[in-house]
């Protein structure tokens, strides 16, 4: 699992790649924290190079949709594909959160 | 193919290892192969954080197999007994204020494998679970 950011149109994205599971959930959540902290008001997860999510990831996106809604933020998500977008909507996520399969898409409906 | 495992997330990472040697060596396709990862993940992390915890038998056994064109999974542990399918499925159209994680890694499970089976049988959980492949 990797973790980056950046800031784009005034909107902080984080990208997640690569598996997010039981092994990697405590360690994304960590991270993601630091940038939660920061109230951000604008917060989108990219998930273009995540390839597996299990449960325990969708912990971890769940956790922070409904942190930065608390805090009076907009949280969406882009980029899921294959396994993880159909994850997401087995879980009822795309009911629950605004899902993008394009980031310029995603940046556009802030 | 039959490993055994000690109660300890990092045992997560052997039978992910143990799976993916599996497929590589036979027909697993490549969607089985990966609900069947999604699988080990939200059960083995059942059995390992709950299921063990107060239990002195602390081995887990996994036994991947491919039967009837299908791929089967078996993981049988010493735990305190638990169905794991006998929860309620969460529920999908609550508000994502009121949204709670719990459930949702056996619903995947339910939804991922085309059967489920469990049974308590000489002191030890046996949760079968099998995957079609496609030819």
């Amino acid at each position: 699992m990797e973790l980056t950011e950046r800031v784009l149109d005034n909107t902080l994205v984080v990208d997640i790649a690569g598996s997010l599971d039981t092994q990697t959930a405590g360690a994304a959540m960590d991270a993601l924290q630091v940038y939660l902290d920061g109230k951000p008001d604008n917060f989108l997860i990219n998930l273009s190079g995540l390839d597996f999510v299990s449960s325990s990831g969708l912990r971890v996106i769940l956790r922070a949709a409904k942190q930065v809604r608390a805090k009076g933020g907009n949280m969406k998500v882009c980029g899921a594909r294959g396994m993880v977008k159909e994850v997401l909507e087995i879980s009822g996520f795309d009911r629950l959160l605004a899902l993008h399969d394009e980031e310029a898409q995603a940046l556009a409906a802030f | 193919m039959r490993i055994e495992l000690n109660s300890n997330p990092d045992e997560i990472a052997t039978a992910m290892a143990a799976l993916q040697a599996f497929a590589e060596s036979g027909a697993v396709d490549e969607a089985a192969a990966q609900a069947a990862a999604l699988v080990l993940d939200e059960l083995l992390t059942n059995i390992i954080s709950y299921g063990l915890k107060e239990s002195r038998r602390d081995q887990i056994i996994l036994e991947l197999d491919i039967v009837d064109g299908s791929l089967q999974i078996r993981i049988t542990d010493g735990g305190v007994p638990f169905n794991p399918f006998e929860q309620p499925d969460p529920n999908l159209d609550l508000p994502l204020e009121q949204r709670q994680p719990g459930g949702l890694g056996i619903y995947l499970v339910k939804k991922y494998m085309d059967e489920y089976n469990y049974e308590y049988r000489d002191g030890q959980n046996i949760v079968t679970l099998r995957r079609k492949l496609t030819a």
